[in-house]
């Protein structure tokens, strides 16, 4: 059985200029498995928190709907849906980023990637960040609206087979600040408190936790989606 | 005797039936409730266990705040000693160390560091450290010729260096001060810094003093699209120019995205890499 958990706070530069949070979040189930999404809206984009959560709903609605039989089509159909669900507009002022999970009952998993955040899963017992290194700068970042390019999408077929396999989705609200050699230690210690845990505290806690989040001058909106398997 | 109400479940019907019965069926519910009261606690600690283990994740994250490099390349050629601008940008450069030591509720940490070009090499005069740790700086002292190009390699190198300026970072501000033409195999350098991975992202201003300044070199130079090319004709236009920088770093500091001077760069694009998208 596969346990899903998701938070979403608004981080303090949108919370003291009482603007809402510019991440979104979808966690969804339905016949062909369960569906992690996580968004983040551009801050230099104006109208980028509906391109957020239009990710959202595009994913759900593409991903739940007929089978595809590349990564790529798959892809380029959530981005189609995408473009066609905006407003008037160039499509730059919706621009985000996308992350998402699909996980299938049997534990079949494809994970995507495109910009900013961080995917880190478990598979076959053996840990994995699907998130290439970064080499540059915070804020430095492609996405929906901003980037037609393949090549900037990070995809993985994974096979989720054993307890304690799973994925964690997170905007870069969080990823940004975490220690690089603990983030192994970070996954296990979700991971294991969503599979003891009941789920709505560990979704009290992960909130409380991100609310009073120890790092000095930190500004972002920080969101996290969490899938374990018994 | 009368008939049990059909409500009744048989312990209340048994219960009180007799004496003896009564005493054993205390007993056994006090049996179940010392059991309960063992899954209670069980799961209370395991509760507890897990909310400790979730306030720990505190462990995994970094306290100290994000950074945003800012570097000085200085012109400490002879010629500087005109005019009194050596000793303006010397003023200047501890003015915008001092205003950045004073931000208060930054959401970046600021850090400074300069390099001078003079005579024939170029060397790091202040080391990249956070403004508010900058307690005094030396003074340039100017003379000899104008070796730019050591300087870039320099400032690339500083740039490259992820324990310098680790990927937490906002992208670094390169700010470049010359009051005359390159005495060294500029080009070759700038290009390298210019195609260096990291220090391609960094926003460089320049600013030309006096009019013996390569402008058209120094306008190469600067890359951020709202800022104009900078000249400065007296001592006064020194002031002014970094005044404006440090109120622009200062506000990227405050705002939601801290490193972000202006619109986002459009990747270029492999024609057949292309997602086959109408926008």
């Amino acid at each position: 059985m596969f346990r899903t958990c998701g938070v979403s706070v608004v981080g303090p530069y949108h919370d003291e200029s009482g603007l809402p949070s510019q991440d979104a979040l979808g966690i969804f189930g339905g016949r062909k498995g369960k569906v992690l999404i996580v968004s983040d809206g551009m801050g230099s984009k104006q109208k980028s928190r509906l391109g957020a959560r239009t990710a959202i709903k595009s994913v759900r609605k593409v991903l739940f709907g007929p089978e595809v039989p590349t990564s790529r089509e798959l892809i380029q159909n959530i981005y189609r849906d995408w473009l066609d669900n905006l407003p008037e507009g160039h499509p730059s002022n919706f621009g985000c980023t996308l992350l998402f999970a699909l996980i299938q009952a049997d534990g079949r998993a494809t994970l995507a990637q495109l910009g900013d955040g961080v995917i880190i899963y478990k598979a076959g017992k053996q840990f994995n960040v699907l998130t290439p290194v970064k080499v540059n700068f915070g804020n430095q970042t492609v996405g929906l609206g901003i980037s037609k390019l393949w090549a900037d999408w990070h995809v993985e077929e994974v096979f989720l087979q054993s307890p304690g396999d799973g994925v964690i989705l997170m905007t870069d609200g969080i990823s940004d600040d975490l220690h690089p050699e603990k983030i192994e230690k970070f996954f296990n210690t979700i991971s294991a408190s969503l599979r003891k845990t009941n789920k709505r505290i560990v979704q009290a806690q992960l909130q409380e936790q991100l609310r009073n989040w120890p790092t000095q001058g930190h500004s972002d909106d920080k969101t996290i989606a969490v899938i374990s398997r018994d | 005797m009368g008939f049990a109400k059909y409500f009744e479940d048989d312990q209340s019907r048994l219960y009180n039936a007799t004496p003896i019965e009564k005493r054993q069926q205390d007993r056994l519910k006090g049996l179940a409730d010392q059991q309960q009261n063992k899954h209670a606690e069980a799961n209370l600690t395991n509760e507890k266990k897990e909310k400790n283990s979730m306030k720990k994740l505190k462990e995994f994250v970094i306290s100290e705040p994000r950074a945003i490099p800012v570097i000085i390349i200085a012109d400490a050629s002879g010629s500087m000693n005109e005019d009194g601008k050596i000793e303006a940008l010397n003023h200047s450069i501890r003015d915008m160390i001092k205003s950045f030591s004073e931000e208060a509720r930054v959401r970046a940490e600021i850090r400074v560091g300069m390099i001078s070009f003079s005579g024939e090499s170029a060397k790091t005069h202040l080391p990249l450290a956070p403004a508010n740790k900058i307690l005094d700086v030396q003074p340039l002292a100017a003379a000899g010729g104008t070796p730019m190009g050591k300087a870039f390699d320099l400032a690339r190198e500083l740039i490259e260096d992820k324990e310098q300026i680790d990927s937490r970072a906002y992208k670094p501000v390169l700010i470049l001060v010359s009051d005359g033409q390159p005495t060294d195999d500029w080009e070759k350098s700038f290009d390298s810094l210019c195609k260096s991975e990291r220090a391609q992202k960094a926003t460089r201003f320049a600013l030309a003093i006096g009019n013996d300044a390569d402008e058209e070199m120094l306008k190469k130079f600067g890359n951020d699209p709202e800022s104009p090319f900078f000249r400065a004709h007296q001592a006064r236009d020194i002031h002014r120019f970094f005044r404006a920088v440090t109120m622009s770093i200062g506000a990227q500091t405050k705002s939601m995205t801290p490193g972000v001077n202006g619109g986002l760069l459009l990747a270029s694009a492999e024609a057949s890499d292309d997602l086959d998208l109408d926008f």
